[in-house]
């Protein structure tokens, strides 16, 4: 395109955005990840429509646009979505749910229901005052039957912890470090940020392609669904297998430090657990998706918490938490 | 040189326009939320949202917004806002048509519920059964804050 031309493109582009202002102001819109990219392809989104609709630009003139340009502005808007912080609640919901589904075929579920709630309540008293306290469907815990030393939590908020963890913490505000490390993972969206990004620009390609269709074809169906897939096997691999890195372990005990902190519980319980799940030998589950104990004990030494100033000893907690050991 | 000056207007009016309308108005991201009367999950509910509605928002602190719902104002956290397309609960929209409409088509698309449903017949052997069963499982909200109390994590001026 030559020049002048593009500039009376982009012209008519700002301008239609101008016109359409009042519109954004009546009908809301930022976009959750904040970027200006995702805003400027949201205030697209509405100048495609508006467009469509036959606004006029600032000079006045009808916006003549074909059906093609009309279609080209709609893709240009959707298609602004292109890392894993673009995903949405519910898509992050539906990918945790497959994700879960996937922990729930390797593991059994322990079906103790009074235990089951137990772990349910610490979570969300913990995620109360974590960093994303609402989530698209709430948080869920889930016991799993299994003597390996393990936790584990997918997008979307579904927390799981063994029996064999369950044995190993010393109480209550251990249990509950374990769940806020898990719970810092959920908020920054480590698991999320595992999709293969060649994998993610193809989804959203794909759906950009799809902006204005009423409902998927087969064949995109077909498409969407092995992407999800893919996004899912990607997820799971790290939860299950790989861990998420290094610097997301040490951002998540830094994390779960801070929640642990806010809700009122012992910071210095995930050292603690740290320290003697790595004392007690055990091998597998989680020691082999987290980096060696020492390290994680340096890094968190280097910014150990106090706990919080409404911090107390509880002998309920102490007496609760044998109750719950009793009951397994 | 004039022409790059009028497009550098159009640009920086344009987004600080759109900025300022996305101040005040932000979508329910989450399925169900609660406004607060104070800035914390332990105080009183003075409203529910659903996932697409709309609330008005002021200022901002503490991961918190000032917010206005139905004529009745209160806190909600940010992690429940987002203005992501989302459809609307109910026809209380006040977006113009073409808009509401193009916003609505959005919504529902991306991994929705026909990619999971595809997925699942594809996936026949995972156990879906004991996720909606885990979904199932939450502890109401007096109850939590009853627990929380007993165990002595509920701050002080909330006892």
């Amino acid at each position: 395109m030559k020049a002048p031309r593009a500039y009376a493109a982009a012209a008519l582009l700002l301008s239609t955005c101008v016109v359409l202002a009042p519109l954004s102001a009546r009908a809301d819109d930022s976009d959750d990840s904040g970027s200006s990219g995702a805003l400027f392809g949201s205030v697209l989104r509405r100048a495609a429509s508006h467009v469509a609709g036959g606004a006029v630009d600032a000079l006045g003139q009808k916006a003549h646009l074909s059906d093609g340009q009309i279609d080209g502005l709609k893709k240009t808007g959707a298609a602004f979505r292109k890392s894993a912080e673009q995903i949405t609640e519910k898509e992050e919901f539906l990918i945790g749910r497959a994700v879960a589904a996937q922990i729930l075929s390797r593991y059994k579920p322990y079906r103790n229901e009074a235990v089951n709630r137990y772990v349910q309540a610490v979570t969300e008293a913990v995620a109360m005052s974590g960093d994303r306290p609402d989530i698209y469907h709430g948080y869920h815990a889930q016991v799993l039957d299994s003597d390996e030393l393990n936790a584990m939590s997918t997008p979307g908020g579904f927390v799981f912890v063994t029996t064999g963890l369950l044995k190993a913490c010393k109480s209550e505000d251990e249990l509950a470090a374990v769940i806020a490390h898990e719970l810092a993972h959920v908020a920054r969206k480590h698991g999320l940020k595992t999709i293969k990004a060649a994998r993610l620009t193809q989804a959203f390609t794909l759906l950009g392609q799809q902006a204005v269709a009423a409902k998927y074809s087969d064949s995109d169906l077909g498409k969407l669904t092995d992407l999800f897939g893919g996004s899912v096997d990607d997820v799971a691999k790290a939860v299950v297998t790989t861990g998420y890195g290094r610097d997301n372990e040490y951002e998540a005990d830094r994390l779960g430090e801070e929640f642990l902190q806010r809700a009122n519980y012992d910071p210095a319980a995930l050292p603690a657990f740290i320290q003697e799940s790595n004392a007690s030998g055990a091998k597998g589950g989680m020691f082999k998706t987290h980096p060696p104990a020492k390290k994680r004990l340096a890094e968190l030494s280097k910014h150990a918490l106090q706990p919080s100033a409404d911090y107390q000893e509880s002998a309920v907690r102490q007496r609760r938490w044998a109750a719950v050991l009793a009951k397994m | 040189m004039k022409r790059k000056t009028l497009l550098g207007a159009f640009a920086a009016l344009a987004l600080a326009t759109a900025a300022l309308a996305a101040a005040t108005r932000m979508t329910v991201n989450v399925e169900e939320a609660k406004i607060r009367s104070r800035k914390e999950f332990y105080a009183p509910a003075v409203a529910s949202v659903k996932f697409g509605d709309k609330v008005e928002v002021g200022a901002h602190a503490d991961g918190w917004y000032a917010v206005t719902f139905d004529g009745r104002h209160g806190y909600l956290h940010e992690s429940a806002l987002g203005a992501r397309a989302a459809k609307a609960s109910s026809g209380d929209w006040n977006g113009s048509d073409q808009a509401q409409d193009d916003e609505v088509t959005l919504a529902g698309k991306g991994f929705n519920d026909d990619v999971e449903r595809s997925y699942r017949q594809s996936h026949g052997a995972l156990d879906y059964a004991d996720v909606d069963a885990m979904e199932k499982r939450t502890v109401a909200e007096p109850v939590l804050l009853k627990f929380m109390r007993a165990g002595q994590t509920l701050p002080q001026e909330a006892q």
